[in-house]
């Protein structure tokens, strides 16, 4: 019986888990900084949820659990939400301390040192307050790092360089839909 | 779902409040004054430019609710307004015995109050002086408030009771140049009352025309603009820094802009200052609905250097 259960795990670790990874589908999210390449993430982190509470009671609560939308294998990890906050770990009250990786005990979240690249905007031109009316610019004023500039046309260009996505222009966009989304650096499996 | 949740929290209320507007005391017959003095020392400056118009007694009386309104939009001290300033005008306000005085303001959506009170310093000038300090967005509960009959786009404004009880709102902005709302002074500084939603009305609905409307109630009744380091060329943040040692006060928030704004587009190098400061749109738009006046003829400017 033991060593049913033994040969399972070894099975299931070794060639379904694997399989799983590669065929069913999943969407591409962004994790909380600090967090380790996405094949170790799914294989490590617990689903516990304690970045998320930590989030929510010391930070600004934009951590969320991905939903099953997100696909069977991420349900319960967590995702930045930048519909309801923002990141605060750059020129924000994280700044010091991060919630969030201090609450992970299986080591997904790695404590960071400097500036922490989360990610980086997308635009979408159709849209865009701006480019159908006029009168809106909130992602240029936002921007603690310059990395939204006003071209001549008065449209707003995104230095994908610059751009740590900590998702400030995401939440302040005043279009419905956002006219801007927050999109991973590196999401390879 | 979480979307009419959200909405029916902020309008769920259908009482409508009503304000009044009082009229600007700092005038010369038909003119309106406004001091612009220069020197090193801010508290000496600060003083200075208030009582070049009349002196504070003229708004404040001891038991009233004095609501100090700095810009603390940005979590980068080069874009707030200077301590040293706010902290001059809590000084004056203490001297003449005000009790019950309030800084308050909900920053840019998409930065955190909190962190940019620490940050700027105002935190630190707020212990000194024992006075609230109250981040808005941490505020649960709204008021509507009914704007002015001349106002065109906006019939109500969603803010929150501390602003809306209070009886003299004394506006401390910074002057600083603005992507959209071409310059950032007192009239655009009273955005800085309103809820993280509202403020996406604004640009949804034009911005220009709202600003205007806003200040139809939300009128402040003393403008003390930061000019001691202007930023030009960027804004409102990460801008070309250019120090003036200059603060411009007045009882008119659009005599008080334009002058301001003259002065900022003196800095840039503009060939017709002057002009160009008249042609801010909300500017020209609070002057249509009544707020003050952006008539040069009709203005009174005092400069001194001390």
């Amino acid at each position: 019986m033991n060593l049913l259960k033994r040969l399972s795990i070894i099975l299931t670790r070794s060639v379904l888990y694997p399989v799983f990874l590669k065929l069913l589908p999943k969407r591409a999210v962004v994790r909380p900084p600090g967090a380790i390449n996405e094949k170790d993430f799914l294989r490590k982190c617990a689903r516990c949820g304690a970045c998320i509470v930590a989030c929510k009671n010391m930070g600004s609560g934009v951590l969320v659990s991905c939903t099953v939308h997100d696909g069977i294998l991420m349900y319960g990890t967590p995702k930045l939400d930048t519909s309801r906050a923002y990141c605060e770990i750059v020129l924000g009250i994280c700044e010091e301390r991060q919630p969030c990786i201090e609450a992970c005990i299986y080591g997904v979240l790695k404590p960071v040192k400097g500036v922490v690249k989360l990610g980086y905007v997308e635009w979408d031109s159709t849209k865009c307050i701006q480019v159908k009316q006029g009168g809106c610019l909130v992602c240029v004023e936002v921007c603690p790092m310059g990395a939204v500039e006003v071209g001549e046309d008065r449209r707003p260009k995104f230095d994908k360089e610059k751009c740590i996505g900590c998702g400030r222009c995401v939440y302040a966009c005043p279009a419905s839909p956002k006219a801007l989304r927050l999109v991973p650096r590196t999401f390879l499996l | 779902m979480y979307k009419t949740m959200f909405l029916s929290r902020i309008w769920g209320s259908k009482e409508v409040l009503k304000r009044e507007v009082r009229r600007n005391p700092y005038t010369r017959g038909e003119l309106s004054l406004v001091s612009v003095i220069r020197s090193k020392d801010p508290l000496k400056t600060v003083k200075a430019s208030i009582e070049e118009l009349g002196g504070i007694e003229k708004i404040i009386e001891p038991d009233y609710k004095v609501l100090v309104k700095p810009n603390v939009g940005f979590s980068d001290s080069s874009a707030d307004t200077s301590p040293e300033v706010v902290g001059a005008i809590l000084s004056i306000l203490k001297d003449i015995g005000v009790k019950d005085i309030t800084i308050a303001e909900s920053a840019v959506r998409g930065s955190n109050t909190t962190y940019n009170f620490r940050v700027s310093g105002i935190e630190q000038v707020a212990k000194k002086f024992d006075v609230k300090l109250i981040d808005l967005k941490r505020v649960e509960k709204k008021v509507k408030v009914l704007t002015g009959n001349r106002a065109k786009k906006l019939k109500t404004i969603t803010t929150y009771p501390i602003v809306y009880e209070s009886d003299v709102i004394i506006s401390v902005p910074r002057l600083k140049r603005h992507v959209e709302a071409v310059v950032t002074i007192s009239l655009k500084n009273m955005m800085g009352i309103l809820p993280d939603m509202d403020k996406a009305i604004f640009h949804l609905r034009g911005l220009h025309q709202c600003i205007a409307d806003l200040n139809t109630v939300f009128k402040p009744d003393l403008v003390v603009v930061d000019a001691t380091e202007v930023m030009t060329r960027r804004g409102p943040q990460g801008g070309d820094l250019v120090k003036t040692d200059t603060i411009i006060a007045s009882g008119d928030p659009v005599a008080a802009d334009l002058i301001a704004s003259k002065l900022l587009f003196e800095l840039e190098g503009t060939t017709n200052p002057m002009g160009k400061a008249m042609n801010v749109k909300h500017i020209k738009l609070a002057e249509e609905v009544g707020v003050g006046t952006a008539d040069p003829n009709s203005i009174e400017v005092i400069y001194r250097r001390l």
